[in-house]
């Protein structure tokens, strides 16, 4: 049981869509549709192209952020101002045995923007939805406007599309605070619930009135009547001040909602000015250390001055010495104070072996200490300068190296000073957008801030008073509920047969029907919601031991407790919270006995691969019961989910040409 | 929006006769329609109703 199929899309200069069709054929008992693109290929835009065409809005936007033209970007450069062109998408369904088309068309007016570029101004919008009866005549249906919106709520009701066109990644805001209510009322819509009370509400209307018109021939039952009246009044009252407190806490929370997102917008800019600090502080460091290098480069080139003046004396004495010593001119270095010494204490022994000097050898001696007397003194003196020349001539040729280290050092600092001015430049430049006036940016983050506490403290102040209102309503409905019981038994007690009373009592028996239904209905729901929950959950988190229940409470927030049943709702990780989101969609779906197709961006997002597996398994699963249409990046279908779902889906593949104006992979 | 199967089947499971069943589907059926002057057409419902099973409460 497949209940209601999309079978195609087509699109009329439709964003990067352009002109063309997308279909969703059912391969087997699976109705499953993978779609894979990059980011920025157009996987949202599908998302988008269904709601615009539903409702015209585009749901998937990025926040605060200006959309391009919904027009075809290349259609809009290459068409003249003046021009008009169409817009439009077309969604086919499939429901029993009918084939049912929604269709937007808007008209654009191209006109020249302040840049002088095209930009489009939106003309006349239409909105049909044609039923055509399969098999048999052909016999097409066409409705517009209101009756159009309305055969809408039929099938895809807006208030609760959340449940049909998501994107997976923001499942994790699902439970988010105040989410309970629209979760319950989005339940109450679904299983029609809503529809139920409608019904009673009216029937009891419709009773109500008549009892009116009968209470002037029965008196007993004016007093009834008239508390009925009065209790009826103080409903209303409750009911109003629920509503309105309801209204102006919707109001409140999306005026949060706006102040978190202009906040969110600003806390760049904290962080720019944060950034802009540290540049700065960066830069008068890297200023004084290149005053340091400039003025230790000056030292340098003073010091090399110097020695480069004296160089060539120092280098000619310098070969002077080398080439004697190479020579052998300058002779080796003899203790002329011992040779003197021999001669002086007359010493007939060497000192140094202790042999007797033969006269040969006072001879010899006396040879060497007449010809070394200067000698000797020279080479000492030279051997001397020579180690000192020897340092001036290894400090300048050390002169390339360190006149080279310098160089770098400041080309270093340049460098890491320029790269800091630049980025100066572009934070200037980025701080400026956000406002014009950097300074007044702080200021604007505090007012934004008291706005919000503000608007919080307010929040806070109508849900205790709609909470007051709640409690009013319910006392009053059971006043109502024991009132009419009253007439109801005066009503028997006087036995009137004439029609009216047929009718009134007639009326009684089917609300109080209805009421049972609504009641049976709303419980087992409940129940059901719960189990399947669960059952769906369990299926797709791989931790076995952990989790010990799931239960959906009144108001329809959702528990969770572990094995020795401790809530661990606000424990779950952001993978389990998804998990729980998608268990929680897909039981409300199988709870409502309405089957509408899941369109899901980004199916597994944020799941961590340990239970990427079993939740593609669950959806895969569901597949067979429901069409389920989904968009993948090209890793988020990794090997594991390509496996499992390559097989049994349907799968494209999308891609930009080259000029990124159109999506390639669509038909037509 | 046909009406859900879980309505559908709690209503056959309610003690009454088929045509009050009918009856209450037809009051749905109005219902999800969108019917703004529902009391006319819930009065001719009921009218009907009551026509076609005549004397049946005179007998109970």
């Amino acid at each position: 049981m497949k209940g209601i199929t999309i079978e195609k899309i087509e699109f009329e200069n439709f964003r990067q869509y352009g002109t063309g069709s997308l279909s969703f054929p059912n391969k087997n008992e699976y109705s499953l549709s993978v779609i894979i693109a990059k980011n920025g290929t157009g996987k949202t835009t599908l998302l988008n192209a269904i709601t615009w065409c539903l409702y015209k809005t585009e749901k998937h936007l990025p926040e605060g952020k200006e959309a391009l033209p919904i027009l075809n970007a290349d259609v809009l450069r290459n068409s003249q101002p003046y021009e008009r062109k169409d817009v439009s998408v077309a969604l086919t369904i499939s429901v029993d045995q009918k084939m049912i088309e929604f269709k937007r068309i808007q008209s654009c007016d191209i006109i020249k923007n302040d840049l002088g570029a095209n930009g489009i101004a939106e003309g006349i919008s239409k909105f049909t939805v044609a039923t055509t009866i399969k098999g048999g005549t052909i016999n097409t249906d066409i409705k517009e406007a209101e009756e159009a919106e309305a055969i809408v709520k039929q099938y895809f009701d807006e208030d609760i599309c959340d449940f049909y066109f998501f994107d997976g990644e923001k499942l994790s805001e699902f439970f988010s605070v105040g989410r309970a209510d629209i979760i319950k009322e989005s339940i109450f819509n679904i299983s029609q619930v809503n529809l139920l009370e409608r019904t009673i509400n009216h029937l009891k209307s419709l009773k109500n009135k008549l009892n009116r018109g009968m209470g002037k021939t029965i008196p007993d039952l004016v007093p009834l009547l008239d508390k009925l009246d009065e209790s009826r009044d103080l409903l209303d009252k409750a009911r109003n001040e629920y509503n309105d407190s309801t209204q102006r806490g919707d109001n409140l929370r999306l005026e949060i909602q706006e102040y978190d997102k202009k906040l969110r917008r600003l806390e760049p800019a904290k962080g720019l000015q944060n950034e802009r600090a540290t540049l700065e502080k960066d830069l008068s460091d890297l200023t004084e250390a290149r005053e340091e290098v400039v003025r230790n480069e000056s030292v340098f080139i003073r010091h090399y001055l110097t020695l480069f003046n004296l160089y060539p004396r120092i280098k000619t004495t310098y070969d002077y010495i080398i080439d004697k010593q190479e020579e052998g001119e300058l002779p080796p270095s003899i203790d002329i104070d011992l040779v003197k010494m021999i001669f002086d204490l007359h010493a007939k022994r060497c000192p140094m072996c202790n042999n007797i000097l033969t006269p040969e050898s006072f001879e010899y001696l006396q040879e060497i200490l007449e010809e070394n007397t200067v000698s000797s003194r020279v080479s000492n003196y030279l051997s001397g300068i020579r180690d000192s020349l020897e340092k001036f001539i290894e400090t300048a040729r050390r002169y390339p190296e360190e006149k080279n280290i310098i160089e770098e050092q400041l080309k270093d600092i340049d460098s890491r000073i320029s790269e800091r001015e630049n980025r100066l430049k572009e934070i200037s430049s980025l701080l400026m957008g956000y406002d014009g006036n950097e300074d007044n940016i702080n200021q604007k983050i505090q007012e934004l801030e008291r706005c919000r506490n503000s608007a919080q403290k307010e929040l806070d102040i109508q849900n205790t008073r709609r909470g007051a209102a709640l409690s009013r309503k319910e006392l009053y409905q059971n006043e109502i509920d024991r009132i009419e019981k009253d007439i109801e038994s005066t009503q028997n007690k006087l036995c009137v047969h004439d029609e009216n009373e047929k009718k009134v009592k007639l009326l009684g028996e089917l609300s109080s029907l209805l009421e049972t239904v609504r009641n049976n209905i709303m419980r087992d729901m409940r129940m059901e919601i719960e189990a399947k929950t669960w059952e769906i959950f369990d299926k797709m988190i791989w931790k076995k031991n952990t989790f010990g229940d799931i239960q959906i409470n009144d108001d329809y927030t959702i528990s969770v407790y572990n094995t020795d049943d401790i809530q661990m709702t606000g424990s779950l990780s952001a993978t389990e919270r998804m998990a729980l989101a998608y268990a929680y969609t897909l039981a409300i779906h199988q709870a409502s006995g309405r089957n509408c197709p899941l369109v899901i961006d980004s199916p597994l997002g944020r799941v961590s691969d340990d239970n990427r597996e079993s939740i593609a398994k669950v959806l895969l699963d569901t597949s067979k019961e429901k069409q389920i249409i989904m968009l993948f990046t090209p890793d988020e279908y990794s090997s594991s989910v390509r496996n499992m779902y390559d097989k049994v889906a349907s799968v494209r593949e999308l891609s930009l040409n080259d000029e990124e104006d159109y999506v390639e992979g669509i038909e037509g | 929006m046909p009406i859900s199967e879980n309505i559908k089947k709690e209503i056959e499971r309610l003690a009454v006769v088929d045509d009050e069943k009918k009856l209450l589907f037809d009051f749905l059926t109005l219902e999800d329609c969108g019917m703004h002057q529902y009391q006319n057409a819930y009065q001719k419902l009921i009218k009907d109703y009551l026509a076609k099973h005549e004397g049946e409460a005179d007998k109970k």
